[in-house]
């Protein structure tokens, strides 16, 4: 490598005798760190380009993920919609079954004309209370009844609501026009009646249904 | 950079959206790293760039003398990391090593790698890396061609050449020229030897289903049935979304028609390259047998993890101080794996001892010997570690 200065390139002189043998080592050097920059710089745009294309790959990455949660929070949305439909559907059908069963075990028989008897079994909730109540106010006057039994022997469990709910049945019947006897009271019942207080309607309280039968068909 | 008598080998990546310049920049950096030209490069070029524009500018840099074999890739990978729109290429100085690149056109697989071997029946290679394209080439075939001619036990490495996912279209280099679709290999021959290791980590599920009906690549019949059918039914929901499905969800041969597999065997892996109702037919990638038994795969990130790193384990056993490494690395594993496929390299690069060479690609599908056998493998993770000696 020829190294001449400005003067002598100016003057086409190939031999300059004003750099001295340094020049020659410190444009090695120059050339040298030159290169090595130009590396450094060719590497870190690389690194730059890759980095860029990582965060486009992260940010594409990020979309895809934002995008598959949407979906599933639309796919929970209308999961939740429809299990709610179907727990709703699921309790109306509860229910629906609840009172079937509550008529079934409220047996309203005409045993003769004019009477009719409604044997209780088993807890006297409010829901067997609503459809004791519906089956023997519709039944009194489809019937004609003047006497209504209800026969109290295989009711369970009594307390406060229950003897409550028995009294205004039985207030709803005597406005009917029809009368109520009370049969098969338990010794229970009878001490919650006492205990409890209440003011009780205008009822027949007999022992058993024998004896309401009998009473109901006696003449005069 | 390594050397080994006289043989070495450096690798480098650049990453440019501009190919031209990417090329280049490659150009200029194997310079720098070698300190002279190389005798011949191996590179990988990231299917977003055009081939012919990397290659142009990789050429502007060094003379025409410098040979050069490489192909179109989903993501490469390089001495640190596996990294995406790059151009990564290792150079060579050969030393006592020599080479010999060859191409094969697009055509039957079998008559590809006749004609493949041809060009090298002179060469006697002692290892062959080759970079078929799995869309125009059948790769199980193209290596029966090729070991019906070189011998069954030849080492032969590579992988398909890819583009960005769409399985559409791929690209080989040889020197300047760009070609899509064919083959293109490198023969090496001289003192030096390899190991190799190739594990998927896909595992099976749902039941044995046989092959009853094939046209070459094509499954028309599994179990006496639609094969279309079948596939669509085993994958149930996951059906709507068949580009991701069928990469997630390869098949997994269990064993060939009469065929007994050794108990540590694990299945080779079939990805499904076509769906086509039209003609009732499932495409893969090679020829398959009727009679074959296959069950369908799944691909979870731990257990691709795992495969990889059991696949460098074996390899690392087989050779302590290897001279370069290639890993090729099947895109489906990228796509399983996600935002954790830079792990599966860490872990592979744990344990590649530290300053050899190494290069590798994303691929469509990859070649490796199995019991001493170049098998073609899709799904999954290779390595082979290359020793030149004394």
């Amino acid at each position: 490598m020829t190294i001449r200065c400005d003067e002598c390139v100016r003057h086409e002189q190939h031999d300059c005798p004003h750099l001295g043998p340094e020049a020659r080592a410190t444009l090695e050097r120059l050339t040298s760190e030159l290169a090595t920059a130009t590396r450094a710089l060719r590497r870190t745009e690389s690194k730059l380009h890759q980095r860029d294309r990582e965060c486009k790959d992260l940010e594409a990455a990020i979309v895809g993920h934002q995008d598959r949660l949407g979906e599933l929070e639309n796919i929970q949305i209308a999961g939740s919609r429809a299990a709610d439909r179907e727990l709703e559907a699921r309790l109306a059908q509860i229910e629906q079954q609840h009172r079937e069963i509550a008529a079934l075990s409220t047996p309203c028989i005409q045993i003769c004309d004019g009477v009719l008897v409604l044997p209780l079994i088993g807890s006297f909730d409010e829901v067997r209370a609503m459809v004791l109540r519906d089956t023997v106010l519709a039944a009194i006057p489809r019937y004609a009844a003047r006497s209504v039994i209800l026969d109290l022997t295989g009711v369970a469990h009594i307390d406060r609501d229950t003897v409550g709910r028995l009294f205004a049945i039985a207030a709803a019947i005597r406005l009917l026009g029809a009368g109520l006897i009370l049969v098969g009271m338990s010794p229970q019942l009878a001490m919650a009646i006492v205990r409890l207080d209440l003011h009780m309607p205008d009822f027949t309280i007999l022992r058993d249904l024998r004896e309401a039968v009998a009473t109901v068909l006696r003449p005069g | 950079m390594s050397i080994s008598h006289g043989f070495r080998a450096v690798t480098v990546s650049i990453v440019n959206p501009d190919p031209a310049r990417a090329g280049a920049d490659v150009a200029e950096e194997l310079l720098a790293e070698l300190g002279q030209a190389p005798d011949l490069v191996l590179m990988f070029a990231s299917a977003a760039l055009a081939p012919q524009e990397v290659l142009d500018g990789f050429y502007s840099k060094l003379p025409a003398t410098v040979r050069l074999i490489g192909c179109s890739s989903y993501a490469e990978v390089n001495n640190e990391e596996a990294l995406s729109h790059s151009v990564t290429a290792m150079g060579f100085l050969l030393g006592p090593v020599e080479a010999r690149v060859v191409r094969g056109e697009p055509g039957p697989g079998q008559a590809v790698g006749e004609a493949l071997a041809a060009q090298l029946a002179d060469f006697e290679p002692s290892l062959l890396i080759v970079l078929p394209d799995v869309l125009t080439v059948n790769i199980a075939q193209l290596l029966h061609g090729l070991q019906g001619k070189l011998g069954r036990t030849l080492p032969i490495i590579g992988g398909a050449p890819a583009d960005m996912g769409t399985i559409t279209l791929t690209h080989q280099f040889r020197d300047r020229e760009v070609f899509p679709g064919g083959v293109v290999a490198l023969a090496l021959r001289g003192p030096l030897r390899v190991a190799t290791a190739a594990h998927s980590g896909y595992t099976q599920f749902g039941s044995e289903r046989t092959i009853t009906r094939t046209e070459g690549a094509r499954i028309r019949e599994i179990d006496g049935q639609s094969a279309v059918a079948a596939y669509l039914d085993a994958l149930g929901p996951r059906a709507s979304d068949l580009t991701s499905a069928r990469i997630e969800h390869p098949l997994g041969i269990v064993r060939h028609r009469g065929a007994e597999r050794r108990p540590d065997d694990a299945p080779l892996i079939r990805i499904v390259f076509g769906v086509q109702p039209e003609t009732d037919s499932l495409v893969l990638g090679s020829d398959i047998e009727e009679g074959t038994v296959v069950r369908m795969t799944r691909g979870s990130r731990d257990n691709l993890l795992a495969a990889a790193d059991v696949a460098c384990s074996q390899v690392a056993a087989q050779v302590a101080h290897p001279t370069a490494a290639f890993v090729f690395d099947c895109i489906s594993r990228k796509v399983v794996l996600g935002t954790r496929y830079k792990e599966e390299i860490r872990a592979a690069f744990a344990h590649i001892p530290e300053g050899v060479p190494r290069i590798g690609f994303y691929t469509f599908g990859e070649v490796s010997p199995v019991h001493g056998v170049a098998m073609h493998h899709e799904s999954t993770f290779t390595l082979a570690f290359l020793v030149v000696e004394p």
